[in-house]
């Protein structure tokens, strides 16, 4: 397996959504093909992101704060909300390159309440620990 | 003495209390999928446990929303059972899962190429306006409001701009929006269609109005003459 796929250049970043985002997409925010379709497009920006920078590509992007989390934001709404959040982290790996994992999907008009939050820092927790593993058959 | 002997640190009560939750939880479960359950559990580490724990306290709180108490299941699911791609990594990766997904859905496959199309148009007519008006995109990306490598990476068929940002852009280079985008029009009046079609949606007084407005029969403007009678 080539595992330097993490990287296709010093300024791009590999980009993984977890299943419970996978799983967001699909059956809460956009039971749609094509809008999922055109949604991943979108979320394919990540790849251009610099930590502290307010916007990738065309997405605005911020921090939550005290946390390790930042959130990109589509203001298409495909029909079926105002616009999406991308929640994702960062994950360092000193061998297969940097990596965004992608925590989870939600509609703009979705508070992050304390309940949320707790979701989403053990999504990061449970994605950290996954990615620092290595792949199974180095 | 009974009192000496109740736990009082702060990390003892917690500990406790997090696990009555998990039992309480588990209580509920038929007896293999505790089996299961716990089977799984003690195989996470430390960290992954006490984020199930704190999780299975979203799930139990009343005040949790529905979605969120999904999402939460959804992610002690995947904090229980991980699952990998086919290389052994976490999660899918993004780019390659359009295109397992395409192989798997022609429809998805017919829109993967729309968009293709879609975004090499823009590309090209983004091209040739700027170098029409005569503007880099340095002064583009300050026009807009954006970065110039953002710019660079519309140009470069490296990112699908958003509806907002065609229509900046077109504010920015002085056309229309459909020069840039020709589908954008449709784009809008599908984006309706499906709006119409979500659980819960309202009409506006003018959407209907609009709507009673197009159903008026579509009479000829051009005079007929009337065939004369059979007998």
């Amino acid at each position: 397996m080539d595992t330097c796929e993490a990287k296709s250049s010093a300024s791009e970043w590999r980009v993984r959504i977890c299943r419970p985002a996978f799983q967001d997409l699909h059956y809460l925010v956009m039971p749609r093909l094509a809008a999922r379709s055109q949604f991943r497009r979108h979320a394919m920006k990540l790849r251009f992101w610099k930590r502290g920078d307010p916007c990738v590509a065309d997405l605005e992007c911020v921090q939550i704060p005290d946390s390790g989390l930042f959130v990109a934001k589509i203001t298409d709404g495909f029909g079926l909300a105002e616009g999406f959040n991308l929640v994702f982290c960062e994950e360092s790996h000193l061998h297969f390159g940097g990596t965004l994992c992608v925590l989870c999907v939600m509609r703009t008009d979705e508070p992050i309440s304390a309940a949320m939050l707790d979701i989403l820092r053990g999504r990061e927790v449970v994605a950290r620990e996954r990615l620092r593993r290595w792949p199974t058959d180095v | 003495m009974t009192d000496t002997m109740l736990p009082d640190d702060p990390q003892t009560v917690e500990r406790l209390s997090s696990l009555t939750c998990v039992l309480e939880w588990v209580s509920l479960m038929p007896m293999h999928e505790r089996k299961r359950f716990f089977g799984a559990l003690a195989e996470c580490n430390d960290a992954v446990q006490q984020v199930v724990v704190r999780i299975l306290a979203v799930v139990k709180n009343p005040t949790t929303l529905p979605s969120e108490r999904q999402r939460a299941l959804m992610t002690i699911a995947d904090a229980l059972f991980p699952n990998s791609d086919d290389n052994g990594d976490y999660g899918l990766d993004l780019p390659a899962s359009e295109a397992a997904a395409a192989a798997e859905h022609p429809s998805l496959a017919r829109e993967v190429e729309t968009m293709d199309a879609q975004e090499a148009t823009f590309a090209q007519r983004l091209r040739e306006l700027m170098e029409l008006k005569r503007v880099s995109q340095l002064e583009l990306a300050n026009r807009v409001g954006c970065s110039q490598p953002a710019i660079s990476q519309m140009l470069n068929r490296n990112c699908r701009p958003q509806k907002k940002t065609i229509l900046k852009l077109a504010e920015a280079l002085n056309v229309h929006a459909h020069e840039l985008w020709p589908d954008i029009e449709v784009a809008d009046m599908l984006d309706a269609v499906v709006s119409f079609q979500q659980p819960g949606y309202e009409m506006t007084n003018e959407e209907a109005l609009a709507l009673s407005d197009t159903s008026r029969p579509n009479r000829p403007k051009i005079r007929v003459k009337q065939l004369p009678s059979r007998r």
